[in-house]
């Protein structure tokens, strides 16, 4: 089986779960217009309403972006290249908020920042006011702040791992060669960094982009995005040529952004030595350095926690009238609304108690991991030798290694070592491997494209593609409990192919030959080298697919079964409804799920430092 | 017969040829140098024959049989790479293990595994270093547990990737004699590539100077020391004193007719006709200082340089400038001074590749 073959699994996964439930859908949908696929575009955004939708959601997602880099790369600069006490806690911390579900991120700004929120009932508190005296919610602000809560540990992951396993001698290699601070950095750090940076700015654009319940809950109806445009065409208005077009808008966008930056990370990737952490990781020293990392610290923990904190408190607060309760509210602690969770109030065949739903989510985010992961994995392995191949430099020996060698032969074997790595990329033979790769080179670009494509198709737009498609035989899927995890895992598997490709890829090429040489079959050197070596790439992986899984909310909210809702849908049952109990009930709910991910999260963190360990 | 046969080798990338046309030949228990500057095709040479890399031409044997389509793992070669390529999710016993556990040619059991590894690194020196995480490793004992590695399985042919070439030069000194003590006491079949020649000659039975992917001279260390073939053999070795010359007859001696003057030929050289155009060499140990003045050559001293045991002298002589050793102890006249010198017998030797730049 060669290395196409690895990819079949996920190929066939996405033809099946993919392209023909999307098919069907645009094909359903465009059935009912007049004017065909061209004339329903043209029709579309000939109207200035929908022209506003989409230049917003660019807006939107763009200025997120932004903000969000703003925060996440000093912050990635300062967990990865020093070590200070809490650092691990504080890695562990904002992981958090980006495992938990869009909405439980909305619920969390709305206890902070909303009109039933801690600054509005403050404020009327100490003023004696009748009405919440602040609109905080329902503005581009929240929508940005949010996204930035959501978002920064992407950049934090992405590029703080990347970065803090970057050897530090290059950087100390150029300033001995005369390079400044800032020339080091431009010069040699930032062009390593940038394909993860590229990474990190892809995905988190594409998540803003594409934001669902961030925008629904804390923009209003005042910010509609192409997603929530898209939802209320669909479910509201029933208009569904309307709706695929957008669709369809939004997945030229994405697949655009992901084939750009396919070829761009093809480009800039070197093989590197990396280096374990902490070997990477210096304590702070200079006034300067303690002062960062405190403003750092601060900024990431207010900012991270406080909602987070928030969302807690005021789900054990008792601070508003309940639904038809009349008099004064007595302020103070309270468990109501958790007891109030297991409790069927309104005798519904539909109300599921929220253990049995948190069970619900735990099941199917299992699933999920494992089926991301046994898709992903072979497929992966497979993109990561093909393009090596493609760039094609032999391990062995080159001019630009022997260079550097000489250069360091008082230097360390590391540092040496690292330079001969990156060496190879610059040699003749690197670039004579590439000319008649050339074609695969292209394939693979599509095919790396084609694999992210989930990722670029909004939620709903899946769901409503499962719902038209699965329904009926030859795939019939409406009653089976596998629904939730075959969804589940086609938006988890990019992010888990972008988790382990670039790790299997930076994997020496020559550790592998010398598994080869000592008689290691190609499988055996999978199973030895790769593997082992890319299991905290794995659990990453993992974590990504389990936590996608847990806070998925667009496409399960239009699949799940009403008998079998996940944490997510009971969530916003709740929160949709009037009522103190009802709104203490979904912070109740969000809380649990915070700790549940907080927890999970946490674990494997754990287990990750014990078992894998440093290398 | 040979056990391993290189025949005709070529491999290019894009164009440029990293191993043109090579032949090579290796009896068993004999230990190759595979000597040349970087970009010579050493190391590509390696590649092909551990698999790594396939040849665009030519056909290596192993045993007389074509290595042709053989997998890297299924060849049971031993390769010590240039930066050792430890598995660093593995510790010391892991990583010697490996190929005691991977190897096809035999089924080992744990015990024989594990007295594989303790004799591997007993081998090297560095018994008890089972459970040592490699990262934590000196560069030499990077370099030991690499050389065990690549031997615990007991490979018919090991090759040796500039083993030393990361080590700084007392440890480099220091492990050279081990490396070759421990070739020479396994009856080690091996192919070392180095770019250094002293290490070269220390470990080698053989030498084969590669130069842009072609072997440039191969022979014993003595033979391809004395008798370098072209200009760039000699200065590879060390030898910078190269003369453009003629051949004359003179009192019934060979000697060649250079721009220093006329210098006698080494006796036994196969020198041209007289009349010829040459490329000779000058070895600086066989040249002397003449105390009472009366030289073959006298010059000016330009430069002299310490060099621990001996003293390097360059000297300008008529056009052209010589470099010559002379013993630390030896007193020699001051900077812009003249200093005759006397050839030994063996001083002059013809290039006979001479035009061969």
């Amino acid at each position: 089986m060669g290395r196409w073959g690895l990819l079949l699994p996920a190929a066939i996964f996405l033809a099946l779960f993919y392209f023909y439930p999307l098919g069907s859908m645009l094909q359903i949908s465009l059935a009912r217009a007049e004017t065909g696929l061209l004339g329903t575009l043209g029709s579309v955004f000939a109207r200035p309403d929908l022209r506003k939708v989409f230049g917003f959601t660019v807006y939107q997602a763009a200025l997120s972006t932004l903000a969000t880099l703003a925060l996440g790369l000093p912050g990635a600069y300062w967990l990865a290249r020093f070590r200070f006490r809490g650092q691990a806690l504080l890695r562990a911390l904002t992981a958090v908020p980006f495992v938990l579900p869009t909405l439980v991120v909305a619920a969390g700004f709305s206890a902070l920042l909303g009109p039933r929120g801690w600054i509005n009932l403050g404020l009327m508190a100490a003023l004696d006011l009748e009405a919440p005296p602040l609109a905080l919610t329902q503005s581009l602000g929240a929508i940005v702040l949010a996204h930035v809560f959501y978002n920064t540990t992407i950049v934090l992951r992405l590029v703080g791992d990347f970065w803090s396993r970057l050897d530090p001698r290059l950087t100390a290699a150029a300033r001995v060669l005369g390079a400044s601070r800032g020339q080091a950095f431009r010069q040699v750090t930032l062009p390593l960094l940038a394909p993860a940076i590229g990474a990190a700015v892809l995905l988190v654009f594409i998540f803003d982009f594409t934001s669902f319940g961030v925008v629904l809950v804390l923009g209003g109806p005042r910010f509609a995005t192409l997603e929530t445009e898209i939802y209320r065409q669909t479910i509201y208005l029933f208009n569904l040529p309307t709706a695929a077009v957008l669709a369809l808008a939004q997945l030229l966008c994405t697949l655009a952004l992901t084939a750009v930056y396919a070829r761009l990370s093809r480009q800039t990737a070197v093989p590197l030595n990396l280096r374990a952490a902490r070997d990477t990781r210096r304590p702070l020293q200079s006034a300067g350095e303690r002062l960062g990392a405190a403003a750092m610290v601060t900024v990431l923990v207010g900012l991270l926690v406080t909602p987070m904190l928030a969302l807690a408190l005021r789900s054990v607060a008792r601070l508003e009238a309940d639904r038809g309760q009349s008099g004064p509210v007595q302020p103070g602690l309270t468990l109501a609304y958790y007891r109030e969770l297991g409790v069927n109030r309104r005798e519904s065949l539909f109300y599921v108690p929220p253990v049995t739903a948190i069970w619900n989510s735990m099941s199917v985010a299992g699933a999920t991991v494992v089926l991301a992961l046994a898709l992903g994995l072979p497929a992966a392995w497979a993109l990561a030798s093909a393009s090596e191949a493609a760039s094609g430099p032999s391990g062995m020996q080159l001019p630009a290694a022997a260079l550097a060698r000489s250069a360091l032969a008082r230097g360390d074997v590391g540092a040496a070592g690292g330079m001969i790595d990156s060496g190879n990329a610059t040699g003749p033979s690197a670039g004579a491997g590439r000319r008649p790769a050339a074609g695969r080179g292209a394939a693979l670009t599509a095919l790396d494209a084609l694999l992210m494509l989930p990722l670029g198709t909004s939620a709903v737009t899946l769901g409503l593609g499962f719902i038209v498609a699965l329904d009926a035989p030859p795939l019939d899927l409406r009653a089976s409990p596998a629904l939730l995890p075959l969804a589940h895992s086609l938006v988890a598997l990019p992010f888990v192919l972008r988790s382990l490709a670039p790790a299997l890829r930076s994997i020496r090429p020559r550790l592998r030959q010398a598994a080869a040489v000592l008689g290691a079959s190609p499988a055996r050197v999978w199973r030895e080298i790769d593997l082992p070596l890319v299991g905290r790439a794995v659990i990453v992986a993992a974590t990504f697919a389990f936590t996608i899984s847990l806070g998925e909310f667009g496409a399960t909210a239009i699949i799940a079964r009403p008998e079998y809702p996940t944490v997510p849908v009971v969530i916003y049952r709740f929160i949709g409804l009037p009522g103190a109990l009802n709104y203490g009930q979904a912070l109740a709910l969000s809380t649990l799920l915070m700790l549940v991910c907080a927890g999970g999260l946490l674990a494997i963190e754990r287990w990750r430092i014990a078992d894998v360990g440093e290398f | 017969m040979p056990i391993l046969e290189m025949v005709g080798l070529v491999k290019a990338y894009g164009g440029r040829r990293a191993v043109d046309d090579v032949s090579l030949a290796l009896e068993a228990g004999e230990a190759l140098a595979l000597l040349g500057p970087s970009g010579s095709g050493k190391s590509t040479l390696l590649a092909l024959i551990t698999g790594l890399e396939t040849p665009d031409a030519g056909d290596i044997r192993w045993e007389g049989r074509s290595l042709q389509g053989v997998p890297t793992h299924e060849r049971g070669f031993g390769l010590m790479f240039q930066d050792y390529a430890l598995f660093p999710h593995r510790d010391v016993g892991e990583n010697v293990a490996f190929g005691l556990r991977h190897g096809q040619r035999l089924r080992r059991t744990r015990a024989q595994i594990e007295r594989g590894v303790s004799e591997a690194l007993a081998l090297v020196g560095l018994a008890g270093f089972e459970r040592r995480d490699v990262n934590t490793l000196s560069g030499g004992e990077q370099q030991r547990v690499a050389l065990a590695r690549a031997l615990a399985p007991h490979p018919p042919l090991l090759m040796l990737d500039e083993p030393l070439g990361a080590l700084d030069r007392a440890l480099r000194e220091r492990l050279l004699d081990e490396v070759r003590g421990i070739l020479r006491r396994l009856g080690q079949t091996a192919i070392y590539v180095t770019h250094d020649q002293e290490e070269a000659f220390a470990v080698a039975d053989r030498v084969a100077i590669l130069r842009a992917g072609r072997v440039a001279q191969a022979g014993t260390p003595a033979e391809v020391y004395a008798r370098p073939r072209s200009r760039f053999v000699a200065k590879f070795l060390g030898l910078h004193n190269i003369l453009r010359g003629q051949v004359e007859q003179r009192n019934g001696q060979l000697t060649a007719v250079t721009p220093v003057g006329a210098l006698p030929l080494a006796p036994g050289e196969r020198a041209p006709a007289p009349g010829a155009a040459v490329s000779v060499v000058v070895r600086p140990e066989e040249v002397a200082a003449a105390v009472d003045g009366r030289g073959d050559l006298a010059g000016e001293v330009i430069e002299k340089s310490f060099r621990g045991s001996r003293n390097v002298v360059l000297l300008r002589v008529g056009p052209q400038e010589l470099t010559v050793a002379f013993p630390a102890a030896q007193p020699l006249p001051a900077v812009g001074e003249t200093l005759a010198l006397r050839l030994g017998p063996g001083a002059v030797h013809v290039l006979p590749d001479g035009a061969d730049d």
